[in-house]
């Protein structure tokens, strides 16, 4: 159900890099086709002959089908000095856009779906954590969240006790702040834009902000598709396609507050596009 | 076996949102009832293993589609003031209650 409140929200589309001058991309957007252009000078965004808002952020290109309601979330940590920003390119995924967020929300699956790399089958527990709906500034916040992991990250070596919050600015996007295994005290980021191609389909942008000088820029891409290839097959079979918003059929735990956050959140936006209103 | 106190504030649908509780308890395997609703708050007592309870306040913290939980409250009870707990999950509230419809 495409409504206002997914028409005016903002969405990645392409990587910055990926527009040379006169270079034209075609792309689908909630159903529709769309056209990202570069005339040497400047980046456009069509809807036929409609232009369409759009701006460059975070290494990655952001259109609106609508009049967005509200500017894009900031990444403050992602501007800082030192930090190497990685765009990982696209992984288009047969599931629902909000279906995608939710996975990189679970820690619960670590052991099992990403054995041996961000989680381990003999360290499954998920410790409370805290989880709220920041209504200021209308996001979802997960702190204290801790779980082991058998390697956090390229840089890192051996296992730790790894530190994460997780953060979802806006439906379609979730940031995940991470123990910076080479700067104590630091985070890395790591986020997942996604682009709606439908409500059961979407392309997914990673992108990351670390403090890394030392793993090349092709590992560190390698690293995080990985990762997300191991997410898509799962992804890929979840039933119902669409994210329900009325878990009658199933039972959440608290390892899963994060993701009843989540979808409390989307229920209060009326955020509808890629969700099951119904009780299944 | 857990006993629990637990209560939800928000905007709701009270009889959507209590039978909904019940069928989420009947799922669960959870005995208890529900003592208090209204349209802003339900309070409910249920008795199981202390996970399901988790899992009973965590599904509810979401609940219907047509619910806007804005928090719960968990407390779990000493099993020595528990008393005349009922085999089955009820719902002890009065029709007019349930007839009370946003």
């Amino acid at each position: 159900m495409i409504n206002e409140i997914a028409l005016n929200d903002w969405y990645p589309v392409a990587m910055a890099s990926e527009l040379k001058p006169g270079c034209r991309l075609n792309r689908v957007l909630m159903e529709r086709e769309i056209q990202i252009s570069n005339d040497g000078d400047k980046t456009h965004a069509f809807e036929g002959s409609r232009v369409l808002p759009l701006q460059i952020r975070y290494d990655h290109v952001w259109t609106s089908l609508g009049a967005p309601a509200r500017p894009l979330f900031e990444i403050p940590e992602g501007e800082q000095d030192g930090r190497r920003l990685v765009a990982c390119g696209r992984v288009h995924v047969r599931c629902s856009p909000l279906r995608a967020v939710e996975n990189f929300l679970d820690i619960a699956h670590f052991p099992y779906v990403h054995t041996g790399i961000l989680g381990a089958e003999d360290h499954p527990e998920v410790e409370r954590y805290d989880v709220e709906i920041d209504d200021e500034k209308d996001e979802v916040w997960a702190r204290q969240v801790k779980f082991f992991q058998p390697q956090a990250a390229k840089s890192a070596e051996g296992g730790i006790m790894a530190d994460y919050m997780y953060r979802v600015p806006a439906p379609t996007t979730s940031i995940l702040y991470k123990t910076c295994p080479a700067r104590v005290g630091e985070w890395d980021i790591i986020t997942l834009f996604v682009q709606p191609v439908s409500e059961t389909t979407c392309d997914v942008w990673p992108w990351m902000a670390l403090y890394d000088d030392e793993t090349p820029f092709n590992d560190l891409v390698q690293f995080q598709q990985t990762i997300f290839m191991q997410d898509r097959s799962i992804l890929e079979n979840q039933i119902p396609a669409l994210l329900p918003l009325d878990p009658k059929m199933e039972t959440p735990t608290r390892a899963d507050l994060t993701s009843i956050a989540y979808r409390r959140w989307l229920k209060r936006r009326r955020m509808f596009y890629g969700a099951q209103t119904i009780a299944a | 076996m857990s006993f629990a106190k637990i209560e939800f504030y928000g905007t709701f649908d009270t009889r959507h949102f209590c039978d909904w509780i019940g069928h989420r308890a009947h799922k669960l395997g959870l005995t208890g009832r529900i003592e208090a609703a209204s349209s802003e708050r339900i309070t409910l007592y249920v008795q199981g293993q202390e996970e399901l309870l988790n899992a009973m306040e965590v599904a509810c913290s979401l609940g219907p589609i047509d619910a806007d939980v804005s928090h719960t409250n968990l407390v779990f009870i000493d099993p020595a003031d528990a008393s005349d707990w009922p085999n089955r999950f009820q719902i002890d509230v009065g029709p007019e209650v349930l007839a009370d419809r946003r």
